[in-house]
C-alpha cells in the first residue's frame, strides 16, 4: 500500500471515528451520570438533520444559524422525553426507558416521513465546498470542522466533568441522587440539563456530518447502534473511553471497507465488540 | 442558654410509610445554641422524624403536620431548597460520595452570601476543626475510614453555613475516643450558637454533650425534659436495653 493511500484511509476514518464519537457524546453522559438510556438518539439524529435541511431550504437559514436552531429543538425535545419518563426515571425502570424511547424513535420516524417525504435530500453545507490538500492527502473543511469541534467538545466536557461544581454534581448525581439533594443538589434540574446536551450535541453532530452524505428519513439505525458500540466499549459513560472508541471504529471500518469488503464492516465491528465483550466486560475508560 | 423565638419547630410532625405510621405527632422547637438529643431503641422513628424535618426520605416517606424554620412553613419545601436555607442534615449510614474526591464534596457545597442569623464557618476553619480531612484532600470518599466520612459530612453541613444542624447516629461504628472528640467538637459550635438535634444510640455520650433529650418509642415522644432525665427509667431502659443487644 503507499503511503498516500494508507494516510487517506486512516484521515477517513479519523474524520468518520471523531463523527461517531460526537453523537455518542450525549448518550455517554446520559449513561455516565444519569445510568440512563435513550433508543431514541439515532432518530433524534436524523431529525436533526432535518430540521437543518428544512430550515436551510424552506426557510432561508444560513448553515450555522440553521445548526443552532435545530441544536434547541433537539433540546426541547429531550427535556419534553425526560418530562413524559419522569416516573421510569425515578425508578431507574431500564426496561421501559427503553420500550418507551424506542417507541418515541418510531413516532419520529414516522412523523418525519410524512413531514418531510421519502426523497433523501442533501444538507448544503458551505464547508463541503472548501477542499483542502496535505501532501497527497485530501479533506473537506467540513472534515476539519468535525475534527476540532469534536475535539473541543470533549475537552470541554472532560473540563467540566473534572474540574467544575456542575461536573462534581453530576457525579454525586451518578453516585447517589437521593444523597445528592442533603448537598443542595436540584436532581431534576441536573437531570435536564444532562438531557438537553443530549439532545443538542446529537444536532450539532447532526449538522456537522449529515452534510456528508444524502439524508432520509429512515436513517438513524446505524446511528444509534454504533453509539451503543461506542459507549460500551468506551466503558460505559468515560467521556475519554468514547473518545478513543469512536476514533477505532472510524478507523477500522475505514481499513476494513478498502481492504475487505464495505459490505461487512459494521459485521466486522460486532464481532470485534463481542470479542471485546467477553474479553473486557468494562470496556476501555475508567469512571470519566 | 437558649434565647429568643424557636429557628426551627416542627408541629404535629406524623409520617406514613405507606399504610404503616412511624411516627405520631412529633412537636419540637429548636433554639439558637442549644443541643437536643433524640434518643430511642432501634425502630422508634428516630431517623424517620430527623429526615421530615429536612424533608427528606430515601423511601416513600409521606410527611404530614407543619414544619418552620425562622417562622416561615417549609413543610412543602424540596431537601435541597432546604438545606440551601439552612437545614443540614448529615443523614444515617451512607452520607458521603465513595466516588468524589474530598475537595468535590467541598465544592458541591454553594457558600451563601454573609447574613447574621446564618452560623459562619469558613474552610480555613473546617481544616483546623478536621485537620485529616485537609490531608485528604484529594483522596475519594470511598477511601476515608469510618470516622473521616463522618468529618466530611459533618464539614460539608458546617460549611453550608445552617441555621440548623440535624445529626443521625454520628457515631455509627466509631471508636469511643472518636465519638467523644467528634461530639465535642459538635458542642463548641453549639455553644458558638448552631442549634443542634444529635440522635444518638450511644446515650451515655449523647447524655454529655446535650441540652435537652427528647425520647420516643414506637413513633411517639413519650419523654421529654433538661440533662436530669438521665436517670428516668425509661431512658435507662432504652440504654440498658442497647447494652444487652
Ligand atoms: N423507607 C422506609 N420504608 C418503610 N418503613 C420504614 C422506612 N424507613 C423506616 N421505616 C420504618 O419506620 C420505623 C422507624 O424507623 P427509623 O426512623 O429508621 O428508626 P430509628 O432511626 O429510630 O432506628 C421502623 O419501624 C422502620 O421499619
Ligand atoms: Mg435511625
Amino acid at each position: 500500500m503507499q503511503l498516500s493511500y494508507f494516510l487517506q484511509l486512516l484521515l477517513n476514518g479519523t474524520v468518520a471515528g471523531l463523527g461517531y464519537a460526537l453523537i455518542a457524546i450525549g448518550w455517554t453522559i446520559l449513561l455516565g451520570m444519569a445510568r440512563l438510556v435513550n433508543f431514541a438518539h439515532g432518530t433524534m439524529y436524523m431529525l436533526a438533520a432535518f430540521v437543518t435541511w428544512y430550515l436551510m431550504r424552506m426557510q432561508g437559514f444560513e448553515y450555522l444559524p440553521a445548526i443552532l436552531v435545530s441544536c434547541l429543538v433537539l433540546a426541547v425535545l429531550c427535556i419534553v422525553m425526560q418530562h413524559m419518563m419522569a416516573r421510569q426515571i425515578q425508578t431507574q425502570d431500564l426496561t421501559s426507558i427503553m420500550i418507551i424511547t424506542l417507541g418515541i424513535s418510531y413516532i419520529l420516524t414516522g412523523a418525519a416521513g410524512l413531514f418531510f417525504g421519502g426523497t433523501p435530500q442533501n444538507i448544503a453545507s458551505p464547508l463541503r465546498a472548501l477542499r483542502l490538500t496535505v501532501g497527497d492527502v485530501r479533506l473537506t473543511g467540513l472534515d476539519l470542522t468535525i475534527i476540532l469541534v469534536t475535539l473541543i467538545i470533549y475537552a470541554a466536557v472532560w473540563l467540566v466533568l473534572r474540574r467544575s461544581r456542575i461536573g462534581a454534581a453530576m457525579r454525586a448525581l451518578a453516585e447517589d441522587g437521593k444523597l445528592a439533594q442533603l448537598y443542595g443538589i436540584n436532581p431534576a434540574l441536573l437531570l435536564g440539563g444532562i438531557f438537553a446536551f443530549e439532545g443538542a450535541s446529537v444536532a450539532l453532530a447532526a449538522g456537522l456530518i449529515a452534510p456528508r452524505a444524502p439524508i432520509l428519513t429512515t436513517m438513524g439505525f446505524q446511528e444509534v447502534i454504533l453509539t451503543f458500540v461506542i459507549v460500551v466499549i468506551g466503558g460505559i459513560g468515560s467521556v475519554p473511553g468514547a473518545l478513543v472508541a469512536g476514533l477505532a471504529i472510524g478507523i477500522f471500518i475505514s481499513f476494513f471497507s478498502a481492504l475487505v469488503s464495505s459490505a461487512f464492516a459494521l459485521s466486522a465491528v460486532f464481532a470485534t465488540l463481542l470479542v471485546f465483550l467477553v474479553a473486557r466486560p468494562s470496556g476501555f475508560g475508567k469512571g470519566i | 442558654m437558649t434565647t429568643g423565638a424557636a429557628v426551627m419547630s416542627c408541629r404535629d410532625v406524623s409520617v406514613r410509610y405507606g399504610a404503616s405510621v412511624a411516627l405520631h405527632d412529633m412537636s419540637l422547637d429548636m433554639h439558637r445554641g442549644e443541643m437536643i438529643g433524640v434518643l430511642g431503641a432501634n425502630g422508634a422513628g428516630k431517623s424517620t422524624f430527623v429526615n421530615a424535618l429536612a424533608g427528606w426520605s430515601r423511601g416513600a416517606a409521606a410527611v404530614s403536620g407543619e414544619i418552620s424554620l425562622l417562622g416561615r412553613s417549609i413543610a412543602r419545601v424540596k431537601p435541597h431548597v432546604r438545606f440551601r436555607s439552612g437545614v443540614a442534615l448529615v443523614s444515617e449510614g451512607k452520607n458521603v460520595f465513595g466516588r468524589v474526591s474530598v475537595s468535590d464534596h467541598f465544592r458541591l457545597i454553594r457558600i451563601p452570601a454573609p447574613e447574621d442569623t446564618r452560623f459562619r464557618v469558613t474552610a480555613d476553619e473546617i481544616f483546623e476543626l478536621f485537620p485529616r480531612l485537609a490531608e485528604r484532600r484529594s483522596h475519594l470518599g470511598g477511601q476515608l475510614s469510618g470516622g473521616e466520612r463522618q468529618m466530611l459530612a459533618l464539614a460539608c453541613a458546617l460549611l453550608s453555613c445552617p441555621r440548623v444542624l440535624l445529626l443521625d447516629e454520628p457515631s455509627i461504628g466509631l471508636a469511643p475516643m472518636i465519638v467523644t472528640e467528634l461530639l465535642q467538637t459538635v458542642r463548641r459550635l453549639v455553644d458558638r450558637g448552631l442549634p443542634v438535634l444529635l440522635v444518638e444510640q450511644n446515650a451515655e455520650a449523647a447524655l454529655k454533650v446535650v441540652d435537652r433529650v427528647v425520647l420516643l418509642e414506637t413513633g411517639r415522644k413519650v419523654l421529654e425534659g433538661g440533662r436530669e432525665v438521665a436517670g428516668d427509667s425509661r431512658i435507662q431502659d432504652a440504654y440498658l436495653g442497647k447494652r444487652k443487644e
